[in-house]
């Protein structure tokens, strides 16, 4: 298959592969280090080839798709599709570099709005779907520490479904489903972003990984500024700030927990357990953190 | 053009994944040196709206399978440009210029020019105000230089030390009078032909056809370059520019002027109306005046210079004369 692929390229593209740095997935050529993404479904391929497009600016880059020497953005490949993109190893600075982080975030936000690929503009779901998901019933496992854990995670679901029905009316945005800071790079002093593959997510679960993220390498100061640069250009206040702080509530570390302790042998359940705990107590400090930011930005304006 | 070495905003060379080897500089252009070729960056000074116009220009030769131009290299995205410091850059492979080899440029130019012209002259719909506009735009220009020249006479008649440059000027000046009316007179012909046929054409105008725009592959094949100036007016427009320039090196001369007219009409025979608006052009001594405009604004560079300068011009205006007066004498009347 890889032999395939380097020859595709050559083929189809300017530029003349040399080796593969990981095998079907980053090559070196002699325009530079590439990525290779396969797409299995062309219209997740086309909301990520519209974002990268119309995110690209003088400021602020994307790893877009490279052109074919016939000037399409894919090719296609054995019933699926192929795209070519930069790969940058060179990390973007975080600290003193809020607005660009936030101009980025912002604009991710707007455009996930505007970006139509599902009907649904608006949470659908339900509580009881929302249980479900979040594996907040599953007592069956029969773990204390998670057991212990699941009220306060279905009162949780409660506060995520009040929050959702009081801003119904507000479009969602879709965004990756993941969205972490190291894919943040820097090309010739620019903040160049690379984006992935999976499909999108009507939610804001991709800012509140970033967000996580982002506090963990920075401080809470630092994360502030970010909120109030992701504000100039996506007015989080009137309802987006309370659904961020809806998904941040959502019991995520649950679902992660309990998904983990579906695929794992015994050796490991103290450690996805060690990991859970973690998890409760970094979410339960972020949410803190971007209350209280919520708040004081509320005083602001009625002051 | 001696090159200099310099850099280029990476950011630009990143859009082509132009990893330089050498950069040199030829003023607005950088040739680029990379192991997967060599290539020209240059940089604009187009607004958006002059740009996206150069473009359809690119496109439309394209589109007329019009070859004989160096085409644009698009960035890995697909882009026809880059935009950096609020300038447009755009990037093509790089072919040598060398105004001094034997390449026949004069040749090449009015061939092509006849093709580019003959391709896309469009017979626009006659409107008196339309050519009313025009003729009212190039007799006030005519007039305006006219005046400063008369106004530049008067003032080196007052000094009481003439220079070489001013005396040399003065003993041409009646003759250079003579020619700008004859140019004047030549605009109100052109302008009561056109009145009188109810016609005008126009055709894709490369804007600024010299020996700088064009250049060479590796087989010695011409293209022309910088479609920039790029504009649909009429076909004279290229060709005074052609004449006026051409007249400058020194395979020129009269004969081989007619004989490049002839070329160019071998493609688009031009109407008399268009060949006494060519002669007013060319008549016109707008060469001189640039010269006196470079006495009144520069003091770096000699009198000695500036009269050879002068001379050089005054030349030019005078073959340009006589080669219109040949070509004019052609027209049935």
């Amino acid at each position: 298959m890889s032999m395939d692929i380097l020859e595709l390229i050559e083929k189809h593209y300017p530029l003349k592969p040399l080796h593969w740095k990981h095998k079907n997935e980053v090559l070196e050529t002699d325009a530079g280090t590439k990525r290779v993404r396969i797409w299995t479904d062309e219209r997740t391929m086309t909301w990520h080839f519209n974002w990268r497009e119309q995110l690209e600016s003088n400021t602020l880059l994307t790893d877009r798709m490279i052109r074919t020497l016939d000037a399409n953005w894919f090719l296609p490949f054995e019933d699926h599709f192929l795209t070519l993109h930069d790969e940058r190893y060179e990390p973007f600075p975080k600290h003193s570099h809020e607005q660009t982080w936030g101009m980025l975030l912002g604009k991710l936000l707007s455009q996930g709005i505007e970006q139509p690929i599902y009907e649904n503009e608006h949470f659908s779901e339900t509580r009881e779907q929302m249980v479900q998901q979040y594996g907040v019933d599953r007592s069956d496992l029969n773990i204390p520490i998670l057991n212990r854990s699941l009220p306060e995670a279905k009162r949780r679901i409660r506060t995520v479904e009040t929050i959702r029905n009081r801003y119904r009316h507000l479009k969602i945005p879709s965004l990756e489903p993941s969205i972490l800071t190291h894919q943040g790079k820097r090309v010739h002093g620019r903040l160049f972003w690379q984006g992935g593959n999976e499909p999108p997510e009507r939610s804001m679960y991709g800012l509140c990984d970033f967000l996580s993220d982002w506090r963990l390498a920075t401080d809470t100061k630092s994360m502030y500024k970010l909120l109030d640069a992701i504000h100039d250009h996506f007015p989080l206040e009137g309802g987006y700030d309370q659904l961020l702080a809806a998904d941040l509530i959502a019991p995520r570390e649950v679902q992660r927990c309990v998904r983990r302790l579906d695929s794992t042998d015994d050796h490991s359940v103290s450690e996805i357990l060690d990991q859970f705990e973690r998890e409760w107590e970094s979410n339960r400090t972020l949410v803190e953190e971007v209350c209280r930011w919520i708040e004081h930005r509320a005083k602001k304006v009625i002051r | 053009m001696k090159a200099a070495s310099m850099s280029v905003d990476g950011i630009i060379l990143y859009y082509y994944d132009l990893f330089p080897e050498k950069i040199e500089s030829y003023g607005r252009v950088q040739r680029i040196t990379t192991k997967r070729g060599t290539f020209a960056l240059k940089e604009t000074t187009m607004n958006k709206e002059q740009m996206d116009w150069f473009l359809h220009c690119m496109d439309r030769l394209n589109e007329l399978g019009y070859d004989h131009v160096v085409p644009l290299t698009l960035t890995k995205y697909g882009d026809p440009y880059v935009i950096a410091k609020n300038r447009y850059f755009y990037v093509t492979r790089w072919y040598e210029s060398d105004s001094r080899s034997s390449f026949p440029y004069e040749d090449f130019i009015i061939d092509e020019l006849g093709k580019l012209h003959a391709n896309t002259v469009k017979a626009q719909s006659f409107t008196v105000d339309v050519i009313k506009d025009s003729f009212n735009g190039l007799s006030t220009r005519f007039e305006q230089r006219q005046l400063e020249m008369e106004r530049f006479t008067e003032l080196a008649e007052r000094q009481t030390y003439i220079s070489p440059f001013e005396l040399r000027y003065l003993s041409q000046f009646h003759k250079m009078m003579r020619i700008a009316e004859e140019a004047k007179q030549k605009v109100s012909e052109w302008y009561k032909g056109c009145e009188e046929n109810e016609r005008y054409r126009s055709a894709l105008c490369h804007g600024r056809p010299f020996r700088g725009h064009v250049v060479q592959d590796g087989l010695g094949e011409g293209s022309f370059i910088n479609f920039e100036r790029a504009i649909l007016d009429t076909p004279v427009r290229d060709l005074a520019y052609f004449f006026r320039t051409a007249a400058q090196y020194p395979e020129w001369s009269e004969q081989r002027a007619i004989e490049w007219l002839g070329r160019y009409e071998s493609h688009l025979p031009l109407l008399p109306e268009e060949k006494v608006l060519l002669a007013s052009y060319l008549k016109f001594p707008e060469p001189v005046f640039s010269t006196i405009q470079l006495y009144q604004g520069s003091s770096d560079i000699s009198q000695l210079e500036l009269v050879r300068k002068l001379d050089r011009k005054l030349n030019v205006m005078k073959s340009l004369d006589r080669f219109a007066d040949q070509f004019l004498y052609t027209i049935p009347n």
